[in-house]
C-alpha cells in the first residue's frame, strides 16, 4: 500500500512548480490509474513515488514507513517503467537480465527461472542472445518490462506504458497488469489515454496543474461530477481546476 | 560490506563485458597512447636529425681514390665514401641515404643535398670544408699533403659533463612525455566518463541503475574503477612507447639514461606505477565530477578544462623551481622521475604526493556527491 500525501516538487533549476499538492492511496490489488493531461505533474509524481526524485515536501509512505527511510529496502519492492527508460544497447536480454538480476540480489538459479518464465510469456525467449538495440520499439519494451519486472516487485509503476506501441503489443501488457493485480501486487498507472484506464483501473487519480483533483472509484467518476461520461468528467475537472493565471501569463509572454 | 564489494565488482564485470562488446574503444585506449609516443620520439628524432646529425657520403671514381679518401674520413665521421658516379648520388640523396654527398668528378667537386631533407647547418659546413680539402687532393697528393701541413689542427671539446648531457636528455624527454601521457590520460578519462556516465543518462539508461537497490556510489565506483583502469592501462602503454620510442629513434640517450638508472629500475618501475595510480586516481575522480552533469556537452567542456589545468600543472617545473613542487601530484611527475634517472632516489616527496592526491580525491568526493545530489534533486 502507498500513501502520497501533500507532495511537492519545485525544481530549483529553472523554478518550475511542477507538483503542488498531491495526495494519493493506493491499496494492494488494484489498479490505480494516475490522470491528467500533458503537463500535470504526472511523470514527476511517478520518479518521485519510485525514488528517483526527491520531494521538495510531503509524505510518500510504502506500507506506514516513510520512503526516506529504508530507501534502499523499497527500491527492492518496486518495479519502475516509463517508455522513456532504455537498456543497454550492447547487452542481450539474457545478459541484461543476468546483470540486473545480480544487482537486484538474485541467485543464478532465482535468475534463470525468473528469467525463463518472463521471457516466455512475452515472446523473447527466442532473442534471449540477440542484441537489445537491434530490437523493435514493441520489443525493447517487452523487454524492459520483462527485466523491470525480474526481481518479483510488489509494487509496479508504469509511467504511459503502452505509448508508441502496436495494438498486439498493447494487449500482451495489458493481460499481464491483469495478472499481476490478481497476484496481489500494487499497481499504479500513469497516462492520459482515457481508454486505457477505464479497461484496467479500479481506481483513478486525477491530477491537474501538479495537484489532486479527484480520487474515487473509476465507475463513480462520471457520477462525481454529474455528467454522464467519463471524458465528460474529466474534461469538467480541467475546466474547473485548471490555473487561468498560468494562461494569462503565457499570453503576456 | 561483503555485499557491496560483491555488487561493485559485478559492476566492473558488467563494464568490462560491456567494453569487450566494442573492443575498439579498447584499441585505442592501449594503442592511442603507445603510437603516440612512438611517433613523438620519431618527430624528436627528424627534428635532430635536420638540425644538427647527418649522414655524409664521398663518392670516388676508382678503388684507388676511395682507399685514400677514406683516410679522410677519419676527420669527417659523418661521411663514408664509395665508388659511384653523379647519377648514383643523385638518385641515392632523393632517397635521403645519405643527406648530402660529395662527387669527385674528373676536374671538379660536386656536392648534392635536397634542401626538402636536409637544413642542418653543421652538415653544409663540413661538406664545405671537406670538398675544399678535396680539391687539393685532387691536384695530386703533393699540394693535398701542403694543404695538410697548413691548417691548424682542431681538437673539439665538449663543455657538458655527463650529468649534464643527462639532465638536458632527461629535461626534453620526462617533461615532454610527462605533459603528453597526462594529457592522453586526461582526454581517456573524460571521453570514457562522458560515455560511460553522461552518456547513459542521456540514453536513459542510466535511470534503471539508479533505480536499483544498489547504492548510487556503489555503481559509481564500479564504473569509475573500470574507467580509472583503462586510464592506468592508457599511461602504461604510454612509457612503454616512450621506451620503445627512445631505444628506436634515441639509442644514445636511451643508454645514457640506462647506465644512469644502473641498479634501480625497480624503483623506477615503482615510482612509475604510484604516479599512475595517483593520476588514476585524480582523474578518476574528475571523471566522477565530469559525469555529475546531466549533458555530455558540459562533460566535455569541464573535460576540455580539466586538461589545460592538468597541462598547465605538468609544464609548472619548466617555469620555476622550488622544493614544493615535488610534492604536489602531477606537477611532480617529471621533477621525480628525473632525480631517480639521476640514481637519486626520494621517498619523502612521494609519500607526501601520495598524502595530498587522497586529501585531494576525498574533496572532490565530497564536492561531486553535491553535484549528484542536485542533479538528482
Amino acid at each position: 500500500m502507498i500513501t502520497i500525501e501533500h507532495l511537492k516538487k519545485t525544481f530549483r533549476k529553472n523554478k518550475v512548480e511542477a507538483v503542488k499538492d498531491v495526495n494519493l492511496t493506493i491499496e494492494d490489488g488494484e489498479i490505480y490509474a494516475l490522470l491528467g493531461p500533458n503537463g500535470a505533474g504526472k511523470t514527476t509524481t511517478m520518479r518521485m513515488i519510485s525514488t528517483l526524485l526527491t520531494p521538495t515536501s510531503g509524505k510518500i509512505e510504502y506500507d506506514h514507513v516513510p520512503l526516506e527511510k529504508d530507501e534502499e529496502n523499497i527500491r527492492r519492492r518496486i518495479a519502475f517503467l516509463t517508455n522513456e527508460i532504455r537498456l543497454d544497447g550492447q547487452f542481450t536480454p539474457n545478459e541484461l537480465a543476468d546483470y540486473y538480476g545480480h544487482l537486484y540480489e538474485m541467485s543464478r538459479e532465482q535468475i534463470v527461472a525468473r528469467r525463463d518464465q518472463l521471457f516466455e510469456y512475452f515472446g523473447i525467449k527466442d532473442f534471449g542472445n540477440r542484441r537489445y538495440e537491434t530490437f523493435s520499439t514493441g520489443m525493447k519494451q517487452k523487454t524492459s518490462i520483462a527485466i523491470c519486472l525480474l526481481h518479483d516487485p510488489d509494487t509496479i509503476i508504469f509511467d504511459e506504458p503502452t505509448n508508441g506501441l502496436d495494438i498486439l503489443t498493447q494487449h500482451l501488457i495489458e493481460e499481464y497488469l491483469v495478472k499481476l493485480r490478481s497476484e496481489g501486487k500494487c499497481i499504479i498507472l500513469s497516462t492520459h489515454i482515457l481508454d486505457l484506464a477505464r479497461r484496467l483501473a479500479d481506481k483513478v487519480g486525477i491530477v491537474v496543474d501538479g495537484r489532486s483533483v479527484f480520487e474515487g472509484p473509476m465507475s463513480e467518476l462520471a457520477s462525481s461530477q454529474n455528467v454522464e461520461t467519463v471524458e465528460e468528467a474529466f474534461l469538467k475537472l480541467y475546466k474547473d481546476n485548471h490555473e487561468e493565471q498560468t494562461i494569462i501569463g503565457k499570453n503576456n509572454k | 560490506m561483503n555485499r557491496k564489494k560483491h555488487l561493485a565488482s559485478h559492476i566492473v564485470y558488467s563494464e568490462w563485458r560491456k567494453i569487450c562488446k566494442t573492443p575498439i574503444q579498447l584499441v585505442l585506449v592501449i594503442i592511442v597512447p603507445f603510437v603516440l609516443m612512438l611517433f613523438l620520439f620519431w618527430g624528436l628524432h627528424s627534428v635532430r636529425t635536420s638540425t644538427s646529425s647527418y649522414n655524409g657520403k664521398i663518392y670516388c671514381q676508382t678503388e684507388e681514390q676511395r682507399a685514400y679518401v677514406t683516410s679522410l674520413t677519419e676527420r669527417y665521421p659523418s661521411f663514408n665514401c664509395e665508388v659511384g658516379d653523379i647519377e648514383i648520388a643523385k638518385s641515392d640523396v632523393h632517397h635521403g641515404n645519405p643527406d648530402i654527398a660529395l662527387v669527385i668528378g674528373d676536374n671538379d667537386i660536386t656536392g648534392i643535398y635536397d634542401s626538402n631533407l636536409l637544413s642542418s647547418s653543421k652538415a653544409m659546413q663540413e661538406t664545405a670544408d671537406l670538398g675544399k680539402e678535396l680539391s687539393f687532393f685532387l691536384e695530386g697528393e703533393e699540394v693535398h699533403a701542403r694543404y695538410l701541413a697548413s691548417q691548424p689542427e682542431t681538437k673539439m671539446v665538449n663543455l657538458s659533463t655527463d650529468e649534464e648531457m643527462l639532465d638536458n636528455v632527461l629535461d626534453q624527454v620526462v617533461g615532454v612525455v610527462g605533459m603528453i601521457l597526462f594529457l592522453s590520460m586526461a582526454s581517456n578519462a573524460m571521453t570514457m566518463s562522458g560515455h560511460s556516465i553522461t552518456g547513459e543518462k542521456e540514453r536513459q539508461t542510466f535511470d534503471t541503475l539508479v533505480l536499483c537497490p544498489t547504492p548510487l556510489h556503489t555503481v559509481l565506483f564500479g564504473k569509475v574503477f573500470v574507467i580509472g583502469t583503462q586510464i592506468f592501462l592508457a599511461g602504461f602503454m604510454g612509457c612503454l612507447g616512450t621506451i620503445a620510442g627512445l631505444y628506436l629513434w634515441a639509442r644514445s640517450d636511451f643508454r645514457l639514461i640506462a647506465r644512469s638508472i644502473d641498479g634501480n629500475a625497480m624503483w623506477l618501475l615503482v615510482l612509475l606505477g604510484l604516479m599512475l595510480s595517483i593520476s588514476m586516481l585524480i582523474t578518476g575522480i574528475f571523471a566522477i565530477i565530469a559525469s555529475a552533469f546531466p549533458e555530455t556537452k558540459k562533460t566535455a567542456l569541464f573535460g576540455s578544462l580539466g586538461m589545460i589545468v592538468v597541462s598547465f600543472a605538468s609544464m609548472i617545473p619548466s617555469f620555476t623551481h622550488t622544493s614544493i613542487l615535488k610534492y604536489i601530484p602531477i606537477t611532480n611527475f617529471s621533477l621525480l622521475m628525473k632525480d631517480t634517472c639521476k640514481n637519486q632516489i626520494q621517498v619523502a616527496p612521494v609519500l607526501g604526493s601520495i598524502g595530498i592526491a587522497i586529501l585531494v580525491s576525498i574533496l572532490c568526493v565530497i564536492l561531486s556527491r553535491r553535484l549528484w545530489e542536485r542533479s538528482h534533486e
